[in-house]
């Protein structure tokens, strides 16, 4: 299946190298993903604040990517597919 | 089933199924036929008690269209779709009987002619079939082995374990030179044989010529055993055996004959300047004695656990069972991302050592260089880019 969101992807840079919300909480994070609609970065769903998938949710920005170091595959939250 | 217990199942079912969800428990719960594994796990964790006794448990679940079981080489196979579930389920012991179930309601029960309970067997089980391996052993603990690791209760949390064949192409990276079969049956010894049974050990791997020509060994206590191979997976009871009964390490040649047991480890004074104590003594040995000899890599694994491996004075690679939140992620995503673009070298200005960094770059990213520590000397090192991860020492 061709996701059919890829035309949400803008040329965004990271807002920044940590999950500022996590930072404002006091919390840690496990991975970071950034948002390829806006570029805000935020944590992945195993962290335990889940704020990439919130932002999705909120915002209904529907594809991030892992900024983890090496890494730059794309994750589709509404068709839930690396795309 | 009364229609009563059949809602109270329903409903405990429901519960596990949340619970899984909450702890980010990295079994597939929502396909079609993540409802067998649901139901054998609610099973495990929950079978009848009977005058005072929690019996053990063992099922085989299938996710394939076509019964996986048919590839086990157990001798007996009985397959009956019209026998009742619950007494299938009273005949699987989870050592050498197992319940079998399948989508399109196939069940069974398979009955091997030797024991199956330990996680090393599981893992093989899982490895030969493809299917889940659903256990409780004997000391309570559930168990789940599946493609991307294993999944553990032990009455507190659920812990999860990547397979030890997913940090293998780790250490590939860093040590190319490692004979792929060695690495191979070093991981699966280190993380479900040792590991798994609780049994401390160091093995030190020689990449070049006979490990016992490595310079720093203390060879006073060695002695030399029968022809044992890492790479034999028939031999690792004798090796978790004698491993268990020694706190001195192996040697191991680089085609995976063991050469020498009770083997000490020295380094020199510059190694105690330069790489830092971090751990018990015996990963700390472990690390200044890699630092020392770039031609070895090491691996270590904790009473407790985790299963380490040194190169060059550095980690290279942890397996150990994390708590789900923090410990899925990294197996399984590293494994869908092959892309290697960001990858490449910095030399630290101190210790002098090449490291392998992977990279994530953003053109236009104005936020300044990252400083992170080398992982073999500690000094501060800057490294321009968005994102760096140190992965190792580059072998010579």
């Amino acid at each position: 299946m061709t996701c059919a969101h890829l035309d949400q992807i803008r040329p965004v840079r990271p807002n920044s190298r940590r999950c500022e919300e996590c930072v404002a909480q006091g919390d840690g994070w496990v991975h970071l993903r950034m948002c390829l609609t806006c570029g805000i970065v935020a944590c992945c769903d195993s962290s335990p604040n889940r704020h990439a998938s919130a932002h999705h949710a909120s915002a209904g920005h529907p594809i991030a990517r892992s900024v983890e170091p090496g890494e730059s595959w794309r994750w589709c939250y509404i068709d839930e597919e690396l795309v | 089933m009364r229609e009563t217990e059949s809602r109270l199942v329903a409903r405990r079912l429901a519960r596990l199924h949340d619970e899984l969800v909450d702890h980010a428990v990295p079994l597939p719960i929502d396909t079609a036929a993540g409802r067998l594994l649901l139901e054998e796990v609610d099973y495990a964790r929950f079978p009848p008690v009977h005058e005072g006794r929690i019996p053990p448990y063992g099922a085989i679940v299938s996710f394939g269209t076509r019964p996986q079981w048919e590839k086990l080489s157990a001798p007996t196979k009985l397959m009956s779709d019209d026998i009742d579930l619950t007494l299938l389920r009273s005949l699987a012991d989870g050592r050498s009987s197992f319940v079998v179930r399948g989508t399109g309601g196939k069940q069974g029960i398979v009955i091997f002619d030797r024991s199956l309970e330990s996680e090393a067997s599981a893992a093989r089980l899982r490895a030969e079939t493809g299917a889940f391996v659903v256990q409780r052993v004997r000391d309570g603990l559930v168990r789940v082995c599946g493609p991307d690791g294993v999944v553990s209760w032990e009455g507190v949390e659920w812990r999860f374990k990547p397979l030890a064949e997913q940090h293998a192409a780790q250490v590939r990276r860093v040590v190319p030179q490692l004979d792929a079969e060695v690495l191979a049956g070093l991981m699966e010894l280190c993380v479900h044989w040792l590991s798994a049974g609780q049994v401390g050990a160091t093995l030190v791997v020689a990449l070049r010529g006979p490990a016992r020509l490595l310079h720093y060994l203390d060879h006073s206590a060695a002695t030399t055993p029968p022809p044992l191979s890492v790479a034999c997976r028939d031999h690792f009871p004798a090796l978790r055996s004698v491993l268990a009964q020694r706190d001195r390490a192996v040697l191991v040649d680089p085609d995976g004959t063991v050469a020498a047991l009770d083997v000490g480890l020295s380094w020199s004074d510059r190694a105690d300047r330069m790489v830092a104590s971090v751990g018990g003594m015996r990963h700390t040995s472990a690390r200044r004695f890699s630092f020392e000899e770039p031609d070895a890599v090491v691996f270590v694994v904790s009473q407790d656990g985790p299963a380490t491996v040194f190169s060059d004075g550095t980690p290279v690679t942890e397996v150990r069972a994390d708590p789900c939140l923090s410990g899925f992620p990294l197996a399984r995503l590293s494994a869908v991302d092959p892309d290697r673009d960001g990858e490449t070298t910095v030399t630290c200005p101190h210790c002098e050592r090449v490291l392998l960094v992977d990279q994530t770059r953003f053109e236009d990213w104005d936020g300044g260089p990252e400083r992170l520590p080398c992982p073999v000397c500690g000094t501060t090192l800057s490294l321009d880019a968005y994102r760096s991860a140190i992965r190792g020492v580059v072998k010579p």
